[in-house]
């Protein structure tokens, strides 16, 4: 089953057109890679499928469950399942994790999860990413380091359960251990769910890839995909750049 | 016929509606100087540069001809049993408030009651005062569970009510009063409150304005700070059609640190402003305020913020931050802080800011499933909860934590 199928997506923001007839499908339990060049337009697919305001869908289509995405506001959408960890994420003084992450998850699950039952299901993700507890009390994203916030947005994910999860550079800012922590938890969460998430990596590297391996890699520039293939497809793009694409392009 | 009863005189040509007797012989030579300001003055008016935001006649100062004494009470904050005197703590009203209020001035701070009368506003407010109360603490005064100021109008049918606290803090004393004016009046409120503080105290002030829309409010708090003090002052308005409160801290002796905070809320058609003055007159003392408002509806607020160093207060620390939240686009604020430094080694600064909702903020809390208007809630929760963490005493947060809640819930703060 698809859980997501974008058709010819065309969006532009403010300065001009960035994807120009993107076309993708992620399937349920699928893990897929997007690589590609700067200003290829990566974060901005991540930014359209969370529906940032700043964003302007020209044309084409994304189905979501059988749902027109499009046309849902961001807060809908999350309902729904859609998860967006942050490339930058947003520092929100005075709020707590914990505050915060209850009253999403009650949103989402439409259900009222008492403080104690909530913390208790906080801090076995926490411990699943290596996150010290007192995490839960301070304010989301205020003062934290990258990888910190980068931890702290796989841990959204783990207690928001969505069913499309989008990861844009969720490896940039994270050291070596770090990064198999947050990989580990990555696949810990998308083998335990049921049903099965659709998962959406964007990167630079490999490193992220080889603890995760993807079933598919895209490479995306100016706007479109230009080439997809297995696993190997990130290994020989980490051998020679992205330059022989170009012609594809 | 004495300098006071002459400027009496002078005044009452030009003050004709005001009975000034009764205040005149409160504060000798500071009452001598006021009436002398106000002789060449006149009511507040909107070509002062202290009135250029917020227009005086929203409070209405004509009412002060007829005006209320206001009877103080002192009592546990939690609503136990002690008394004040037990812990070390005099609440005097009347004449031996009169003599010895002018007195404690003069211990404290010697000729410094002369300068009770910054400007002809500060006069007003002075010469206006229709009760005196007087509340000393000891040095046997040693904890900072809080005290709560009560006060009450005697003739609640008078159309303005203008008290004069004094509190005076002996030299290492520890208290913490707080003044909760949530009463239902409809005239306009005009208190003065003169808090000394002596060398190495601590002590903090919290003032909550909840008064019913029909009320309008100008106070005049003012801290003498002595030597190596340790003060914190947390203002909440959140009531009155009008609301104004110029907050003077003088630190007059090295040593010294202040903590000013502030929570304001307009809305409907409200306007709030505040106007503190963190003026250091002596070397090494640390200032810091952080005021924070939230506006909707066609709320307005005012800031207008002073940091003074004057020459010689050297490795002076002041800093002052305004933030205002614009949950509306008929909301207005003006926030205006200013510096006037005249030493040459010191770390002083200042930042404002008035600005809608965050767009990132607001998406990225609607992106994990909150909808707007709780996205919005949480960013004004988040707002206040900055603010209140540095309210160093839990019984004071969570007092005002619970004001302010209670005071949002009333009005769900959506975009309107």
């Amino acid at each position: 089953m698809k859980v997501i199928e974008i058709k010819d997506l065309c969006a532009r923001i403010e300065t001009g057109q960035i994807l120009n007839g993107l076309t993708l499908s992620i399937g349920a339990g699928e893990v897929h890679a997007i690589m590609g060049p700067n200003g290829g337009g990566k974060s901005t697919l991540a930014k359209v499928l969370a529906g940032h305001p700043g964003y302007e869908v020209v044309s084409g289509s994304v189905n979501y469950l059988g749902k027109d995405l499009l046309t849902m506001e961001p807060d809908e959408r999350a309902r729904a399942g859609v998860f967006l960890a942050f490339q930058y994420p947003q520092e929100i003084p005075g709020v707590s994790i914990l505050n915060f992450l209850r009253t999403a998850v009650n949103a989402r699950l439409e259900k009222d999860m008492s403080v104690m039952d909530f913390r208790k299901m906080l801090y076995e993700k926490m411990d699943l990413l290596g996150m010290d507890h007192a995490f839960a009390t301070r304010f989301v994203n205020e003062g934290f380091s990258g990888g910190e916030k980068k931890r702290n947005e796989i841990l959204q994910m783990a207690v928001l359960k969505p069913q499309l999860a989008v990861l844009d550079e969720t490896d940039s800012g994270l050291d070596i251990d770090a990064l198999r922590i947050v990989a580990n938890g990555v696949n810990t969460i998308v083998r335990n769910a049921e049903p099965k998430p659709a998962v959406l990596v964007i990167t630079h590297y490999n490193r992220l890839l080889d603890h995760l391996r993807p079933d598919f890699v895209h490479v995306l520039s100016k706007g479109r995909i230009v080439k997809s293939g297995d696993a190997s497809l990130a290994q020989e793009l980490e051998e020679r750049g992205y330059d022989w694409l170009a012609d594809a392009a | 016929m004495s300098v006071q009863q002459e400027a009496l005189v002078q005044n009452r040509k030009v003050w004709p509606a005001l009975n000034l007797v009764e205040a005149a012989p409160i504060l000798g030579d500071a009452m001598e100087r006021s009436l002398s300001t106000l002789g060449k003055s006149k009511l507040p008016d909107s070509n002062h540069e202290l009135w250029r935001y917020t227009r005086p006649e929203l409070f209405g100062f004509d009412r002060l001809e007829d005006r209320s004494a206001v009877r103080c009470a002192l009592r546990p904050h939690d609503g136990g049993a002690l008394l004040p005197t037990a812990a070390g703590i005099e609440v005097l009203e009347g004449e031996p408030a009169r003599t010895q209020g002018q007195q404690a001035f003069k211990q404290l701070f010697g000729a410094l009651g002369s300068d009770l009368a910054l400007d002809s506003f500060a006069a007003l407010n002075l010469v206006s005062a229709s009760s005196i109360t007087l509340v000393q603490i000891s040095k046997q005064a040693r904890s900072l569970d809080p005290w709560r100021l009560s006060q009450l109008i005697s003739n609640t049918a008078a159309r303005s009510a203008a008290p004069l606290i004094v509190i005076t803090v002996a030299a290492g004393a520890r208290c913490s009063i707080v003044e909760d004016l949530d009463f239902n009046y409809a005239g306009l409120y005009f208190p003065r409150v003169e808090i000394l503080l002596g060398d190495g105290c601590e002590f903090e002030f919290t003032s909550v304005q909840r008064l019913a829309l029909s009320a309008s409010y100008a106070a005049r708090h003012r801290l003498h700070v002595g030597r190596d003090v340790n003060a914190r002052v947390l203002h909440v308005a959140t009531g009155a059609n009008a609301s104004r409160v110029d907050l003077d801290c003088r630190l007059h002796q090295p040593g010294s640190s202040v903590d000013l905070c502030a929570w304001y809320l307009a809305d409907g058609r409200r306007h709030v402003d505040f106007h503190p003055t963190q003026d250091h007159l002596a070397p090494h003392c640390r200032s810091d305020l952080m005021y924070k408002g939230v506006l909707r509806d066609h709320g307005r607020a005012v800031y207008y913020g002073y940091i003074r160093v004057a020459e010689g207060a050297q490795k002076t620390d002041a800093y002052q931050t305004n933030r205002n939240m614009l949950l509306s686009s008929d909301a207005r604020a003006d926030s205006i802080p200013n510096l006037r430094i005249q030493a040459n080694d010191v770390r002083c600064s200042h930042g404002s800011s008035v600005g809608q909702v965050g767009t990132d903020e607001l998406f990225y809390l609607m992106s994990r499933g909150l909808t707007r208007s709780m996205a919005e809630e949480l960013l004004v929760q988040g707002f206040t909860e900055d603010l209140l963490t540095r309210v160093k005493n839990p019984l004071i947060r969570e007092f005002a934590r619970g004001v302010i809640l209670e005071r949002i819930e009333q009005a769900p703060l959506t975009l309107s």
